[in-house]
């Protein structure tokens, strides 16, 4: 063992000193600075890509986990994708967030993992509401297997609807809505929308099309002039064309002729005498004849029977009377 | 030639020196000589003449090296950044001394010493500063730079007794 005096020290120091004061290596001041060291050259490029890496995977960490806790999640796996589809028949239909809570333990987040951790009442809860999810699936969209299997199909059975004057409770229950706790699915999911809307009674019976007083201005989206069958007609209310040929010495001074229809003595034409819809055209007048065709409106007539057709010239004289067999 | 590049020519080898004594490596180094001399031209309008300009200038350097960041002008553990460094250094112990390892291990121990003990033993051997002077530069008490002086030798003497022992 050998150890250095305090004189050895001291000579060392000098000599060190004395050899330091002679170099002639000098810095530039005006030179850029030039690191060789690797690590020295990239240590701030290092530290942050390093940093740069760590938020990235922080980031990452996050969405996922809050994407799923938020319900969107980024991917939708195949064998959810397959429970959620409305052809499943499995029950309890729980939204992907249940589904990794439940039955996927492999999916579930970090975040989940820490919150089952820590908090395992909470979990409990979570499963506990995601039971309840099953059971209250009458809000669920998604879910037909248990619950309210009884009761989603009744709102499509016709049988069933209720009547205006007899509300039932099933019929008023509010739509199911996206944001209750089984209906928690993505929106996007076009599989989770209801199989049909809710049913809606109507407040007023609809009068049938025959009923309607005004037969010249029918509904846009309904036939009224068809006849049912059982009503013996088989007509649609096409037009009618009715020929007359009269004296062509009453047509003196005529310059329209007009006509009026009756069935069983009611006027079903338009009481207007001058009414354009009903006027006839004069085909042809010669020395003793005239020849006159009339065109009933469409929808006129939509009932086989006979019917009198009566013309007028437009001063309201009578010219002429004829009966005829529709049908 | 302005006052400033006067300066810059006549100091930069001394700063140089000195910046390698407290950094150990030429390129903590390097960046220690550029801050200097950077607030030296920041500053150049407050230097008075009738105070020595060597004295200003080390004692901005050494305030700077107290003063920073334990790992800036302190980045690198290794003694001898390049293999010419080492060379350098060794073709600087003089020719009479025949333990070249003894001064390789005092060079390697100084470089391992804490900065403010480093930073006074380098002020007092290698600028040749008075005790009262290294106080000054550094504001703080002259029985603390007594203090770190007798500090940084026994750490020194340690570290070659033990480099010694091993050997």
């Amino acid at each position: 063992m050998k150890k250095i005096s305090d004189e050895r020290l001291e000579k060392m120091l000098t000599n060190y000193c004395e050899a330091d004061s002679q170099q002639t290596f000098t810095f530039d001041p005006e030179r850029k600075r030039e690191k060789i060291i690797p690590f020295v050259r990239f240590r701030k490029q290092l530290i942050a890509a390093a940093s740069l890496v760590l938020v990235s995977v922080l980031s990452l960490i996050i969405y996922f986990s809050f994407g799923n806790i938020n319900n969107t999640p980024l991917t939708v796996a195949p064998s959810q994708h397959k429970l959620i589809t409305p052809s499943s028949t499995e029950g309890g239909g729980d939204d992907p967030d249940q589904q990794d809570g439940a039955d996927q333990n492999g999916s579930k987040s970090i975040l989940q993992r820490i919150r089952d951790f820590f908090f395992p009442e909470a979990s409990e809860e979570s499963g506990a509401s995601s039971e309840r999810g099953g059971s209250s699936a009458a809000v669920s969209p998604t879910e037909q297997g248990n619950g309210s299997a009884g009761r989603s199909p009744s709102r499509r059975n016709p049988s069933t609807i209720p009547s205006a004057t007899q509300p039932s409770d099933q019929s008023l229950d509010p739509p199911p809505k996206a944001t209750e706790a089984g209906a928690s699915t993505p929106i996007t999911e076009p599989t989770t929308e209801p199989d049909t809307p809710p049913y809606v009674p109507p407040t007023e019976p609809i009068d049938p099309p025959w009923n309607d007083p005004e037969p010249t201005d029918p509904p846009d989206d309904e036939d009224p002039w068809s006849i049912l069958p059982s009503e013996g007609g088989v007509m649609t209310g096409a037009p009618v064309e009715v020929y007359v040929r009269f004296d062509s010495s009453l047509m003196a001074g005529v310059t329209g002729v007009y006509c009026k229809v009756y069935s069983y003595d009611n006027l079903i034409g338009s009481s207007d005498l001058y009414d354009r819809s009903h006027q006839a055209e004069i085909l042809d007048t010669s020395s003793q004849y005239t020849e006159v065709l009339y065109e009933t409106p469409d929808g006129l007539i939509f009932r086989p029977g006979f019917y009198t057709f009566v013309f007028y010239d437009q001063n309201g004289n009578e010219l002429a009377q004829w009966q005829d067999y529709c049908g | 030639m302005t006052d400033f590049e006067h300066y810059v020519a006549e100091y930069s080898p001394q700063l140089t020196r000195f910046c390698m004594k407290l950094c150990g490596n030429i390129h903590d180094a390097e960046d220690l000589f550029q801050d200097t001399w950077a607030r030296e031209f920041d500053r150049i309008d407050q230097y008075r003449p009738s105070y020595s300009f060597e004295s200003w200038l080390f004692a901005i350097c050494a305030n700077l090296f107290k003063n920073s960041k334990k790992l800036k002008y302190n980045s690198s553990k290794a003694v001898f950044a390049t293999q010419e460094e080492k060379e350098r250094f060794i073709r600087s112990i003089p020719a009479e001394e025949k333990d070249v390892d003894a001064y390789l291990d005092l060079h390697t121990a100084m470089m391992e010493l804490p900065k403010k003990h480093r930073l006074v033993l380098v002020l007092y051997y290698f600028r040749s500063f008075t005790q009262q002077e290294i106080a000054d530069m550094l504001d703080i008490p002259e029985g603390t730079v007594k203090s770190r002086l007798n500090t940084a030798k026994k750490l020194l003497k340690r570290r070659l007794y033990d480099e010694e022992d091993q050997r």
